[in-house]
């Protein structure tokens, strides 16, 4: 058991960290929500349908996620920003160094201001290939809901102003470069 | 054509950017989308910037959490009883509080008696929380009929109407899901929290009007 629960973590780590670090600002935060659902695989371990342990690790990961918000937001949120401020200035991860071009850091941070459930689908379909079932199974809806969350997550993306902004830039780079 | 046909025809299409992106725009709709592509500059640019976004998005790198978080996980695996190491252990607090009970039974009933009271209040009081999916109003035809589609202006087709239904049944659960975190955050802010601080607070002042060298921690 102990064995089959290493090869799980082996599996799906990328996908519950990644997950959960376009969820939240903090790399430390995302890492113990990954943790913190992992813990929970290794209790429920006797109990889940291990045919479905990716959609089952993604539901509980979206939940923590959902929970930890919560939580943050009834707590006194200045202070809180200014400590994740300082936890992300102080962080310089692997993950945070690839973030080093200017599009891929405006796209992870409009992604991190979607709402929820279009930031989940989107980071699950989009950015980690998912397939369609698994997002279902994991988020408890029908394919026409999840490819409509989809679409309109994209919308929304498009419609944010930095992004549109870092895109007229490089057009307008590529056509002087003609 | 007039301006506004022309934006509507504009937005229906912008709207299918998607569709075409993932591969899914088919026959006669895919014609019509990249016809009208290749004559607005606008749609053309529109579709050149989401496809621009989309790939970026699929070139976002992926995380991975560090090799000591697994070490760290693994070692959890490996302790014997793992699942009751977690848990806090509650048989010293239920014997403690079950002592300080008994120290003062006119009170404990006094406050059982309060307590039962107020939760009565509040589960009558509180509105009721309907966790069965709600209904959504509009309902997805696969087929429209003659009749109806004869209503439907011929800026739109079967499939753009069928997409709008979708749009729709989506913003509503939406709502629906919103409208329920936020009676469950309410519940637990003015209900829960109060009634646990109530309880913490009469506890506290119990146990320093009584014995003092008793240890009478809140719950």
């Amino acid at each position: 058991m102990q064995i089959e629960f290493q090869q799980a973590i082996e599996k799906h780590r990328q996908r519950v960290v990644t997950l959960a670090r376009y969820s939240l600002r903090s790399a430390a935060d995302a890492d113990d929500i990954a943790q913190e659902v992992f813990v929970k695989l290794w209790q429920h371990w006797p109990k889940i349908d291990h045919d479905k342990q990716l959609p089952w690790l993604l539901r509980v990961t979206h939940n923590a996620i959902i929970d930890f918000v919560r939580r943050r937001k009834t707590r006194n949120e200045s202070i809180d920003d200014a400590v994740d401020v300082e936890a992300q200035a102080a962080e310089q991860s692997q993950f945070e160094a690839l973030e080093n071009n200017q599009l891929t850091a405006s796209l992870t941070d409009a992604i991190r201001q979607l709402d929820d459930p279009f930031r989940s689908i989107l980071v699950m379909r989009d950015v980690q290939g998912l397939s369609y079932a698994d997002i279902e199974e994991s988020l408890d809806m029908n394919a026409s809901q999840v490819k409509v969350y989809l679409h309109r997550a994209r919308r929304k993306l498009r419609a944010d102003p930095q992004l549109r902004l870092r895109f007229e830039e490089i057009n307008s780079s590529g056509d002087d470069a003609v | 054509m007039s301006q506004s046909s022309e934006q509507t025809q504009c937005y229906a299409m912008q709207l299918q950017i998607d569709t075409f992106l993932d591969g899914e725009l088919e026959g006669e709709q895919q014609l019509a989308f990249v016809g009208h592509v290749a004559e607005c500059g606008d749609c053309a640019h529109e579709l050149r910037y989401a496809q621009h976004l989309y790939e970026s998005v699929l070139d976002l790198p992926k995380a991975d959490f560090s090799d000591a978080l697994v070490d760290n996980l693994v070692a959890i695996s490996s302790q014997k009883g793992v699942h009751q190491l977690r848990q806090p252990s509650r048989v010293g607090f239920f014997a403690q509080l079950d002592q300080f009970f008994r120290d003062r039974l006119p009170l404990t009933i006094g406050f059982a008696a309060l307590s039962t009271l107020v939760i009565a209040v509040v589960i009558v009081m509180a509105p009721r929380v309907d966790n069965a999916p709600q209904p959504l109003v509009a309902e997805v035809t696969p087929d429209l009929s003659a009749e109806n589609a004869a209503m439907i202006p011929a800026a739109f087709d079967a499939a753009e109407v069928r997409m709008a239904l979708e749009e729709l049944n989506t913003a509503i659960d939406y709502l629906n899901r919103v409208s329920r975190q936020t009676e469950t955050m309410i519940g637990e802010r003015f209900v829960v929290l109060p009634l646990q601080q109530s309880v913490n607070s009469s506890l506290r002042r119990a146990s320093f009007s009584g014995n003092e060298d008793r240890q009478a921690g809140p719950i």
